[in-house]
């Protein structure tokens, strides 16, 4: 089944929120997933469900509850969440943004090394930010905290 | 480009253009020894590297590579290091960037 068999309007979301924003509006992903790690960079999102939790356990943060589409992704999943979950908000919003498939296997290769970086950073003490093509950055910090920085400007496709 | 990221700031990805020329192995051996311990870095090829100084951000280092089990890309992977306090580094990992690669050493 396609992960957008169904078509949902897109006016809805209000142009918030990213990619992944309008997927944790819906109720049918409103439960845990991850991206595959080996996802196929020529399609845009997870290929399917994992078994890493997030979306059904990271605290959205104040005022927006999980039965309610955050207006914003990067305000429910920022600061502080696990360095994994940050990675993969980052990578579903860079492939969101990617526009052909070198940019999108880019998008990949950031997210294997947000994961490395946040172990690094873990076993190293030092701090790692990764900086994936559409300009979001993850900072990874030593003592386990987290932000996300969605791209303000993403890269469009030259003309 | 403003690159404040919350509870961390960073140097540009770009070079400024204060090269260092003298004082700066130790500092360049240090973040490449940091580098090789990541894990995804054994498939990494490190290319040009540049080393900078300045008022703000101390020594920079900066180093371009390429992803060895990857197509050939046409964006720059990039590496930052640089001093933050009490004598620590921190690294930046920037991949797929429309950057302009690094010169060579002259």
């Amino acid at each position: 089944m396609g992960l957008f068999d169904d078509y949902v309007d897109p006016q809805q979301f209000n142009g918030g929120g990213g990619l992944l924003g309008r997927l944790l509006a819906l109720p049918q992903f409103q439960r845990s997933f991850s991206p595959d790690a080996s996802f196929n960079s020529t399609s845009v999102g997870p290929q399917t469900p994992g078994n890493a939790v997030y979306a059904g356990s990271v605290d959205p943060g104040p005022g927006a509850g999980l039965d309610q589409a955050p207006t914003n992704v990067a305000d429910a999943a920022n600061d502080n969440h696990p360095a994994d979950a940050q990675c993969t908000t980052a990578s579903y919003d860079c492939l969101s943004n990617s526009y052909d498939n070198d940019y999108a296997q880019a998008c990949r290769k950031a997210y294997l090394a947000c994961r490395a970086g946040g172990s690094f950073a873990l076993s190293s003490g030092i701090p790692v930010i990764t900086n994936f093509p559409d300009g979001g950055r993850v900072v990874l910090h030593p003592d386990g905290t987290s932000q996300y920085i969605p791209s303000r400007n993403p890269p469009k496709q030259p003309r | 480009m403003d690159n404040h990221a919350e509870g961390l700031e960073s140097p540009p990805l770009e070079p400024e253009g204060n090269v260092e020329t003298s004082d700066d192995t130790d500092f360049a051996e240090k973040c490449v020894a940091l580098v090789k311990t990541f894990d995804v870095a054994r498939n990494w090829q490190l290319g040009r590297s540049l080393i900078e100084r300045n008022e703000k951000w101390g020594l920079v280092w900066r180093a371009d590579f390429s992803i060895l089990d990857s197509e050939p890309q046409f964006r720059v992977n990039r590496i930052v290091c640089w001093e933050i306090p009490a004598g620590k580094i921190a690294i930046e990992i920037a991949i797929g960037q429309g950057l302009t690669p690094l010169p060579a050493a002259s």
